[in-house]
């Protein structure tokens, strides 16, 4: 069985349940661990295919040369594939008991109750319960589970199943492309708009498990979708893997906004792959939160191809003890007067350290293009590092482009102002982180700020005596 | 105490230009290089501060590389870097600049810029500005910006009578004005001016 370490006190979501998998991959990964995801899936030959045609680019592809280092990181120490109960439950009411126990600990319930237009929440590597409102299939919106929307929608997965990411784009797209099991799959009908927004939580659960969920999200011509996703994960001693692919199509005049909260427990490599295909007057927005893992790497990207793309990347980055946060955005600007703003903030504290790195791409030919960039960085204390890798290529001389980074500690002044108010040195500095992350907080869901402003706090707290 | 600034003509590339700048001194650095140039100032006394502001110009059809590095090593030092390029057509220009703040080095204080003006349909660059800051006691702002020439501009002033290759040349002249009015010797000026077919 699992070794389990105690968590610590300052991580919230570290409790585990006792392992219920009805089938488990052998540890490693080889062709026939492949060979037998497909089997167990019942997957079409295509997928099929797909995946192993994958697996051979993963093996031939090299480790990427630059970033943080992932020597440690060894492939054959993980399970691949975990299939949690027998089938989907249909209903809250009948999912297993532990697994009840763990989502109450996240607060799903409460949350559905309140306003969730539909709840795909990823336990292991299946989907295990979910609800889309009525009104939700009346439109024609598509909210599953990618495993059971190969088999329902095979004519659309397979039209737009990595097209946007192939497998080889780099190692761990290759490697999510051969092993992927779960993740959402989304489809919005031409001119439809989803007010609420749609949202799916993910837990990895037993050691040494990778997660290799997979999302592709289709906005047809001038529909709106909203899809956040929240992470938290039980500690254990051992490094787990995740390496998750997301693909975004948004067709003309379409807006798809993704929003993340990823808080891995601090054992977890994360290393995922969020690319978007923006067309005419599309707009697409990422909102991403990295709090949690041992090592992110993670840079969410839009491709402009389309006259007037927009896209948009909010970042905030944490790293604590331990924790390197190597995060950044990318907007590859293809066509004529796109736009793109990245907009990224981080602190480091305790020995952590951020990293952005970035890249602003105008190609010969986008005219008129324009990317504005902003970096801000807070570095709390003398054992933190804080680092910036921006890339600006302009190959078109009519584009405009803006970088800007500043990277500081908390000011004296401000601290002795709130210290001289009689609020605590503690206190004081995670008011003073919150008020910097804010910018972007403001534009999560309800729930998500409470818990990311939450988080932040209890975090500073804890470095002040 | 203040010394009197260095100024620095590049035509050929050379060996890399390596300055290192002990306790309470200041570095004043003018460069103007027209190819591949790599420099690298060291901060190692404490009050040690160097101020750079260069311009590049790559010659036509070349494709240049500017490395600089800023290197804080100890207590409160002072850098600031200024780069401006004009990238006529069918020339590349890479800036990589470095900003390093050691961690034995609080109390720093670095600044770095890279302005571009891309003149012509195939003209390219390509900007890294790195910063990497080991100690938290710091204050680290850099910017780039690359842009064309503003049509807006030259419409005004073409509606003042002016021709369109002369306002085009008043801006460009414009830009590089701040580096390159800092060489004391108008010869210098003129052969830069030259070098931009300004003249």
């Amino acid at each position: 069985m699992d070794t389990l370490s105690l968590p610590s006190p300052s991580y919230a979501f570290g409790f585990h349940s006792a392992d219920v998998h009805a089938y488990k991959s052998k540890k490693g990964l080889s062709q026939a661990i492949v060979e037998d995801i497909a089997f167990q899936k019942q997957e079409p030959s295509w997928m099929r295919m797909f995946r192993l045609r994958s697996f051979d680019v993963f093996m031939k592809k090299s480790m990427p040369g630059w970033g943080p280092s992932l020597s440690k990181l060894t492939f054959n120490d993980f399970y691949y594939y975990l299939k949690p109960i027998e089938s989907q439950a249909a209903t809250w009411e009948k999912l297993p008991k532990d697994i009840k126990e763990t989502y109450d600990k996240i607060g799903i319930p409460e949350m559905e109750k309140k306003f969730l237009s539909g709840v795909s929440a990823q336990y292991e590597s299946e989907v295990v319960y979910k609800s889309v409102q009525k009104t939700l299939t009346k439109k024609g919106v598509i909210f599953l589970d990618m495993d059971s929307a190969v088999h329902k929608y095979p004519e659309l997965v397979r039209k737009y199943f990595g097209t946007v990411i192939p497998p080889g784009d780099n190692k761990f797209a290759a490697l999510n492309s051969s092993v992927w099991s779960g993740g959402s799959f989304i489809y919005v009908p031409k001119g439809v708009k989803v007010e609420l927004p749609l949202q799916a939580y993910f837990r990895i659960n037993a050691a040494h498990m990778g997660q290799f969920e997979r999302t592709l999200i289709i906005a047809d011509e001038g529909s709106f979708v909203h899809y956040a996703e929240g992470c938290t994960a039980p500690i254990y001693s051992t490094d787990s893997l995740h390496s998750a692919v997301v693909e975004v199509i948004v067709k003309k005049g379409a807006r798809v906004r993704y929003t993340t909260v990823q808080n891995w427990s601090t054992n977890v490599y994360n290393l995922v792959t969020k690319r978007a295909w923006v067309e005419e007057e599309g707009t697409m927005e990422w909102v991403d939160g990295n709090l949690g893992s041992k090592l992110t790497m993670k840079y969410p990207s839009m491709y402009l191809v389309g006259r007037k793309a927009r896209g948009q990347v909010l970042s905030i980055a944490y790293a604590g003890a331990g924790q390197i946060q190597d995060a950044g955005a990318k907007a590859v600007h293809v066509a004529s007067e796109t736009t793109s703003e990245i907009i990224s903030k981080s602190i480091c504290r305790s020995g952590g350290r951020t990293s952005y790195r970035g890249l602003v791409k105008m190609l010969h030919g986008a005219k008129d293009a324009k990317s504005r960039v902003v970096c801000d960085a807070l570095i709390i204390d003398d054992l933190s590092r804080s680092d910036t890798y921006p890339t600006m290529d302009i190959q078109e001389n009519s584009g405009s482009m803006e970088h800007e980074a500043t990277v500081s500690k908390i000011s004296d002044e401000q601290l002795l102002y709130l210290t001289s108010r009689g609020i605590r040195g503690g206190e004081a500095q995670s008011m003073i982180a919150n008020g910097f992350i804010e910018p972007i907080v403001k534009e999560l869901p309800l729930e998500y700020a409470v818990e990311l402003n939450r988080l932040i706090g209890l975090q500073m707290q804890g470095s002040v005596g | 105490m203040e010394k009197k600034a260095k100024y620095l003509i590049i035509n050929t590339p050379g060996k890399k230009k390596t300055y290192v700048v002990s306790e309470k001194e200041t570095l004043r650095l003018v460069f103007f290089s027209t190819c591949s140039f790599d420099l690298d100032i060291t901060l190692t006394g404490r009050l040690s501060r160097a101020d750079v502001v260069g311009l590049v110009v790559p010659k036509p059809h070349t494709d240049i590389v500017v490395r600089t590095v800023q290197k804080h090593a100890d207590t409160n030092t002072t850098s600031t870097l200024l780069v401006k390029s004009v990238v006529p057509d069918g020339t590349r220009v890479t800036f990589e600049g470095t900003v390093r703040i050691e961690k034995q080095a609080s109390g720093s204080d670095a600044y770095q810029r890279n302005e571009t003006m891309l003149l012509g349909d195939t003209a390219h660059i390509r900007t890294t500005p790195i910063l990497e800051i080991l100690n938290n006691d710091v204050k680290c702002t850099h910017g780039a910006t690359a842009k064309p020439i503003p049509e807006n501009e030259l419409l005004y002033l073409e509606s003042r009578g002016i021709s369109r290759k002369q306002a085009h040349e008043m801006i460009v002249r414009g830009f590089i004005d701040n580096v390159v009015l800092q060489f004391p010797d108008l010869k210098m000026q003129k052969s830069m001016y030259n070098d931009i077919h300004l003249i």
